[in-house]
């Protein structure tokens, strides 16, 4: 039998789903819930304003850890835990946002920082968040405020995750596909090999056969990379997370205090939602529109170095991009721009002109000059709430979310250690 | 001028084109007429996954192809010319709209080995031919060496049908008819047979040479494979060893090669042997849905029969001309139609005079002198 506590704390309504979306893992595995769970009267608790209900899931199965009970920290308006013994050293950890990142982040804390529980808060779950729109092509772009090593590693980290998917028989369920094809300049570029060289596959330049199917350029690049899709990595990540026994509220959530002190740390992965919810203004939408398309001919991707024009053939649909709208919110297609879309990619790829059931969307890159990957200690009076950052990738998302992943674990695990410590003060 | 084209195939169709493009503006009273009893979807074509690929090797000696009869031309043109030429063409319409109508894109993938092999006369075909890196024989770990290249895709069912389209706008008419000799045809009015018939050119006339290579294909639905995988094993022997190649819109899953079998069901022993050696290959195919299974021969010869002969039947003289397309043991010719050199053997027969039509190949007949 599990550990679990409820405790009451300042929260706003919704309509949250809560029994069917728990699921309670044992030691076992996951076990039907109990008699007391389902009792009405536990129903209309819940219904009651400022409620959370949290339940342990993971025991620190190696190391009794008896540093103070972090329920001391809340247990003004804890109501009564159910029999079953006290929660050790639990830290609730909340991370907001169910893009790639916060779920890719949830899985490695899940993995990676022991004795903590998780649950991934969002309004907006997969198939509507900014990763499904995405491509999803591990080709990444330059962040100005990043040092180009540090660039390199979230990008091979990421790249050696999926492949690893990729090479194993979860990789359709995954999302996650091998495709090769060509990157092209109309003129010769400054830097002729760019840093991710090597770590995508079989990196080469176009042969001058290769460069005619392209008559506007002279210059190219030939490689195999991966695809990571969105509407299927999103839902794996997701079974990942509550296999470890993590929980997935859907909540609106206004301002991040919201969550103290039912949470002990919160990892922000709120995108463009940042701006409201850490006071970010650096952070702006660079809306990008593209059309998926049936194709299935397509087997190489194509993409002018500018980034423009692209024709990335995914698992059953090719995307056709984009646009690059910067400060713009709106998330409506337009349909000069879908026809506009389409002449440019028709114009390197003219079989494209057969394509059948073409379907517009919209997604808005959250942009800054740098991704924001960094620890705050937020403090309001007495309270104190530790945030890790974790947001703000612009175009390379899913080129780079496992490597910031790890990164943002780290900081967690930081923030954790933390927490344990003991204060000195308690000492005697 | 009535030319019967015999087969309905890659090649009987190809054939029938190439020449009605060629002659139709100077040769007006021009009629080409296709006799098969087999079209699409029922072909040997139809079958076929569609890569060009050849084999590895060329025939070891061009010089041995079997040209008993007055002709002599094609002894200098080897498997590679005209794999090269079939290549050029078929990327010479990748950029046009209706690639994909025509059953053809471009295809990337890999081949592979278990041990380093000398490269392959046609790496200088294909585009971007290079070894593989460690990084990728990763992916493969039943194997330790192999190529990375982009070929093309020529899909049979779709090229068949644009193929018979094309034919059909031009007026080329299509009769369902199993020719039975070649006579019949002559008495028809056929002045020129080009025979195009395939594995089954041993029923018109004996060719010894001439044996089915059965083989059994999967197609499966499996859209996140965007490469082909084609493995070998010498020790098995050509398309022994299973291979995985994308087409259009399914992949087909093979690996299986046994000459002299003219079963043409499917069965089962032989969908097992596919179905594990690419399961093996490529793990997520256990998601993949079977579309359906089918059998097939490729027609194997020790060099492909290109070649006229004349025939006489009563009073009549009629060319003939053979023009089969095989699979030789030596080169594996998947899909690499010969269309041009069939054209270019037809002109003596047209009664045009080679200098104007053969231009530089280095071909020489006796038929020269009897055409003026």
């Amino acid at each position: 039998m599990g550990q679990w506590r409820l405790s009451i704390e300042g929260m706003s309504l919704t309509n949250s789903p809560m029994g069917s979306s728990f699921a309670f893992p044992g030691p076992q595995g996951a076990r039907p819930a109990t008699s007391w769970e389902n009792k009405r009267w536990c129903q209309s608790l819940l219904w009651v304003p400022r409620l959370l209900f949290q339940r342990q899931c993971q025991r620190p199965s190696e190391r009794e850890e008896s540093t103070d009970c972090l329920c001391a920290a809340h247990s003004e308006g804890a109501t009564q835990p159910p029999p079953e013994k006290r929660p050790m050293d639990t830290v609730r950890i909340a991370v907001v946002g169910a893009g790639v990142m916060g779920l890719s982040t949830a899985v490695c804390i899940s993995k990676m920082v022991p004795g903590c529980s998780i649950t991934v808060i969002s309004d907006k779950f997969t198939p509507e968040t900014t990763s499904d729109v995405a491509a999803g092509m591990l080709i990444p772009p330059t962040y100005p405020d990043t040092p180009i090593q540090k660039q390199k590693q979230w990008f091979k980290e990421t790249f050696d995750h999926l492949f690893a998917i990729v090479n194993s028989a979860e990789a359709e369920d995954a999302g996650v596909i091998l495709v090769s094809g060509w990157q092209i300049f109309q003129s010769i570029p400054t830097e002729e090999v760019p840093y991710w060289a090597d770590v995508v596959l079989g990196f080469r330049k176009m042969t001058k056969d290769e460069l005619k199917k392209f008559p506007q350029h002279v210059f190219g690049h030939a490689f195999t990379t991966l695809k990571c899709e969105g509407p299927a990595y999103l839902p794996w990540l997701q079974k990942r997370v509550k296999g470890n026994g993590g929980l997935i509220l859907t909540r609106r959530i206004e301002d991040l205090w919201e969550l103290h002190p039912s949470f002990d740390i919160v990892v922000n992965c709120s995108g463009l939602g940042s701006r409201q919810l850490a006071g970010d203004s650096k952070i702006f939408p660079v809306r990008g529109q593209v059309l998926k398309v049936q194709a299935p001919w397509v087997k190489h991707f194509i993409r002018d170095s500018s980034g423009l024009t692209y024709i990335y053939p995914g698992i059953s649909n090719v995307t056709l991009g984009g646009t690059r709208q910067k400060g713009d919110w709106n998330l409506s297609p337009d349909a000069e721009i879908s026809k506009e879309i389409l002449s440019r990619c028709c114009a390197l790829e003219p079989s494209l002109r057969g394509a059948y059931d073409l379907r517009e969307k919209v997604g808005l890159r959250p942009t800054r000059p740098g991704v924001r990957l960094e620890k705050e200690l937020l403090a309001q009076d007495s309270r104190r709430l530790p945030v890790v950052h974790h947001y703000g990738h612009g175009s390379g998302g899913i080129a780079m979310h496992w490597g910031t992943a790890l990164e943002a674990t780290r900081l967690v695990n930081e923030c954790v250690q933390v927490l344990r410590t003991p204060a000195p003060k308690s000492k005697l | 001028m009535r030319v019967v084209v015999i087969g309905a195939g890659v090649i009987g169709l190809s054939t029938a084109l190439c020449i009605h493009e060629r002659y139709r503006s100077v040769l007006k009273s021009l009629d080409v007429m296709v006799y098969a009893d087999r079209f699409t979807p029922l072909t040997t074509t139809d079958v076929a996954a569609g890569l060009w690929q050849p084999y590895l090797s060329e025939p070891s000696n061009p010089q041995e192809a079997i040209l008993q009869f007055f002709c002599h031309t094609s002894t200098r043109i080897s498997h590679r010319h005209w794999n090269q030429q079939t290549f050029n063409y078929l990327l010479s319409l990748i950029g046009s709209p209706n690639a994909a109508n025509m059953g053809l894109a471009p295809v990337s993938g890999y081949n592979l080995f278990r041990e380093a092999v000398p490269d392959p006369y046609w790496k200088d075909i294909v585009l971007g031919f290079r070894k593989l890196t460690l990084r990728e024989l990763d992916m493969f770990p039943d194997y330790s060496y192999g190529w990375f290249n982009t070929s093309l895709i020529l899909e049979g069912r779709k090229y068949l049908q644009w193929l018979t389209e094309r034919l059909t706008e031009r007026g080329v008419k299509f009769f369902l008819w199993k020719v039975e000799s070649f006579e019949e045809v002559v008495r028809e009015g056929a002045d020129v047979i080009i025979n195009c018939t395939g594995v089954w050119a041993g029923a018109l006339q004996p060719d010894p040479l001439l044996q089915p290579g059965r083989g059994q294909i999967i197609k499966v639905d499996a859209p996140w494979l965007k490469h082909f995988v084609i493995t070998h094993d010498p020790e098995r022997g050509i398309y022994k060893s299973p291979y995985i190649i994308p087409g259009l819109q399914a992949i087909t899953l093979g690996g299986i090669f046994q000459l002299g079998n003219w079963s043409e069901t499917s069965n089962i022993p032989d969908h097992n042997t596919i179905w594990e050696g690419c399961c093996r290959l490529e793990p997520t195919l256990k998601d993949a849905k079977i579309i359906g299974e089918w059998s097939g021969f490729r027609p194997v010869r020790p060099q492909v029969r290109l070649e006229r002969e004349q025939l006489r039947f009563g009073s009549s003289n009629t060319e003939a001309l053979c023009c089969l397309l095989l699979l030789s043991r030596f080169s594996c010719v998947r899909l690499c139609a010969t269309q041009w050199m069939a054209a270019h053997q037809a002109p003596p027969s047209l009664r045009f005079s080679r200098q104007e039509h053969w231009s530089g190949l280095p071909f020489s007949s006796p038929m020269h002198e009897s055409e003026k």
